[in-house]
């Protein structure tokens, strides 16, 4: 229905409320878009193909309905006090009521609507604008904030734990016993007689073998510079054979949120945003350590260096193997507190 | 590369890798965990649940508003410009035709779910029929090119990409034709007082005056069509961003309540439950048809037939749909799509998981 004049049996006042309201609200919304574009907010919210319509939407709100509305209006209003009037009601402190009638033409108007059926309850106008202010507010008082999605992603990780089996921790084979079956791809003497050696096993870990002069060997991961891995590649790559061959043995880089097992074992978890916060999932990848960890609290934000390995686990789904990616961690300074620069991956 | 680095001396740490047990090959003992700190189950504190709620409200809010913007825009001038009966005059006319081209439109003008009913309301008014509308409204957020492209893109890595993205487009299409179909049925029972009144195209006789025809009128200034365009705008968007705030509140609310994880797990229980749950889970979480391929790809263990059910109801009916919904139609019809959609959805659903049975395909990746 275009409001472009108030209906016959509609007050003045409250047409004109109905539009400074709607132009107040909008140009509330319109504003608070383009803010949170400009400030960022909207990264905690929001995928980033999804920021610039933000910013449009403002901005057409501003110019097609702010602007052009109230200039619309304005000239209603000042049409209004075109006729000279010298009648009675018109004394300086004459008060506008439905009764009055203070001329009956109106700038240029079309009657091209037939739903003069539409209710102008006023209140339901004012509950509507109180509920539109709702995200304004929100705004005002610094939401969203980093922390919220914080403390949304630790909710939405509870939430999971809450209904699946508690993870249990990994056992298997020690490095020594893996590393029988390894290949050796690099052999160097050492200057005080000791042999290092490179091994590589079936599933493409990497061990370092120190054989000293005298004693047992010793056995640790090599860690390479690393690569920052996505966990979704990681969680995908865990479904076909020839990408968990193409990724294991490589040394991944990997941020997200710590949630402990055992002693040594703890899941990585990060939230997967693709369209907006809406639609984020957990998505988990699983951290074998050197040494037990103390020091670092479920949820904090870690940053993992290790190789990738994809390990089954038992009892699939009418046969299906079910493979989850793990990462093994060479030495416990591969380990790293810190701050999310991002708290989804996207 | 690696480097060779001088060896170090012994150190306690160099020998904890070597006493403990380790991973990995593919063959796994399992060692049941003694002690799991972590694995407490842990209840929400108010700050994270109000949090959670929050940042779901904001996020479904600020992602949906630009449509409903650009659907408020494109309505004014619409109902600015649009002379009536225009549209009817490239549209087939029977019923059957006209309704499974509505339900491809999408592949023309794609259109997010939010935005279209804006502009749907004023096509309405235009005169465009209501069966092709609803064919459009219904088919349109599953049958375009980006909802086709993502949904491959989501299952690719799962190698069912070709069966999602046949399945959903085939049973979107059907979907939306028969109840489309209903509706002509029912509008020709009922006629227009199945819409809200804006929805109503203004008849000739009542108004008086031909909206945009040949017939002469006073010729309107740019001032003017500005104003007009302003003031549907306005009216529309407030209108329905008023009830998208309300249905982001309802589906906030029920993200706190039931996780993805529960379906899953009722799923796995119970497996003739996985196909309802999933169509009630698609209709509290109100995702848009862009992202939705993922969420539902992320239920790896969930046989096609669930999955396809979250798939092609989603985007058809969801909470702040329906509540969007009560601004152009009103409630016999509201009820009519609700039930042909949810009806059609699980009966073909079902179909396509017998289907699977029958041809002794697992209908689970992996």
């Amino acid at each position: 229905m275009a409001h472009s004049h108030p209906h016959p049996g509609e007050s003045l006042r409250d047409y004109f409320t109905e539009q400074l309201l709607g132009i107040m609200v909008c140009a509330g919304l319109g504003f608070v878009a383009v803010r949170m574009y400009t400030n960022g907010m909207l990264n905690y919210i929001l995928a980033k193909p999804f920021h610039l319509p933000v910013l449009i939407g403002g901005i057409a709100v501003l110019t097609v309905i702010v602007l052009l509305r109230a200039i619309a209006v304005w000239r209603e209003a000042g049409a209004l006090q075109a006729p000279a009037y010298d009648g009675p009601e018109c004394s300086p402190d004459h008060v506008h009521d439905p009764t009055c009638n203070h001329g009956n033409s109106y700038p240029g108007h079309s009657h091209d609507d037939g739903d003069h059926a539409h209710s102008h309850d006023m209140s339901w106008m004012f509950v509507t604008m109180l509920i539109l202010v709702v995200p304004i507010t929100l705004f005002v008082i610094g939401m969203p904030n980093g922390n919220m999605a914080r403390l949304a992603a630790i909710a939405e990780a509870k939430l999971e734990g809450r209904n699946t089996a508690p993870e249990e921790a990994l056992g298997g084979a020690t490095l020594r016993d893996q590393a029988k079956d390894a290949t050796v791809y690099d052999e160097q003497k050492q200057p005080d007689g000791s042999t290092v050696r490179l091994l590589k096993t079936q599933s493409g870990l990497q061990i370092r073998e120190v054989v000293p002069v005298s004693g047992e060997p010793k056995y640790s991961l090599i860690t390479a510079e690393g690569t920052e891995f996505r966990f979704n590649d990681l969680n995908d790559a865990a479904f076909s054979d020839e990408k968990r061959k193409s990724y294991e043995g490589q040394t991944a880089i990997l941020e997200g949120r710590f949630k402990r097992i055992a002693d040594k074992d703890f899941t990585l978890f990060r939230m997967k945003m693709t369209c907006c916060a809406a639609d984020t999932i957990p998505l988990k990848v699983r951290i074998i350590v050197p040494q037990a960890i103390n020091g670092i609290n479920n949820y904090d934000w870690v940053r993992v260096k290790g190789q990738i390995q994809f390990v089954k686990l038992p009892g699939g789904n009418a046969g299906a193997e079910t493979y989850i990616p793990v990462i093994m961690v060479g030495d416990i300074t591969d380990v790293v507190k810190g701050e999310p620069k991002n708290e989804y991956e996207q | 590369m690696f480097t060779m680095i001088p060896v170090l001396p012994t150190t306690a740490s160099d020998n904890a890798l070597d006493g403990e047990p380790f991973t990995l090959d593919g063959r796994i003992v399992f060692c049941p965990a003694t002690s799991q700190p972590g694995n407490e189950v842990s209840h929400l504190t108010p700050e994270e649940a109000v949090s959670l709620f929050l940042i779901k409200f904001l996020a479904i809010l600020w992602e949906a508003m630009p449509f409903i913007v650009l659907g408020a825009v494109l309505a004014g001038i619409l109902e600015e410009f649009l002379p009536q009966q225009a549209i009817t005059r490239f549209l087939p006319k029977q019923a059957i035709p006209a309704v499974m081209i509505g339900a491809v439109l999408g592949l023309v003008f794609p259109m997010c779910e939010c935005g279209i009913l804006v502009v749907m309301r004023r096509l309405l008014r235009k005169g465009l029929p209501l069966s092709c509308c609803i064919a459009y409204m219904l088919a349109g957020p599953i049958i375009n090119v980006v909802v086709i492209f993502s949904t491959w893109a989501a299952f690719e890595g799962h190698g069912i990409a070709k069966e999602m993205v046949g399945l959903r487009v085939g049973l979107a299409f059907v979907v939306a034709c028969l109840t489309a179909l209903i509706v002509h049925v029912q509008y020709l029972k009922h006629g227009n007082a199945l819409l809200t009144n804006i929805a109503i195209p203004p008849t000739i006789a009542a108004s008086g005056v031909d909206d945009g025809d040949a017939a002469p009128k006073v010729k309107k200034s740019i001032g003017q069509r500005l104003s007009n365009i302003s003031a549907t705008s306005m009216h529309d968007f407030v209108d329905i961003t008023l009830f998208l705030t309300l249905g982001a509140v309802l589906a906030a609310t029920a993200k706190l309540f039931i996780a993805p994880s529960e379906v899953e797990a009722l799923s796995r229980e119970q497996p003739f439950l996985a196909i309802p749950a999933m169509m009630l889970l698609a209709f509290l979480m109100c995702l848009c048809s862009e992202a939705d391929a993922f969420v539902a790809a992320s239920f790896t263990k969930m046989h096609v037939s669930a999955k396809l059910a979250f798939l092609v109801l989603g985007p058809m009916l969801d909470i702040k749909l329906v509540l969007m919904f009560t601004r152009v139609f009103r409630r016999r019809l509201i009820l009519t799509i609700a039930t042909s959609v949810i009806i059609l959805v699980f009966v073909l659903s079902v179909g396509v998981h017998l289907v699977y049975q029958a041809r002794g395909l697992s209908g689970v990746p992996g």
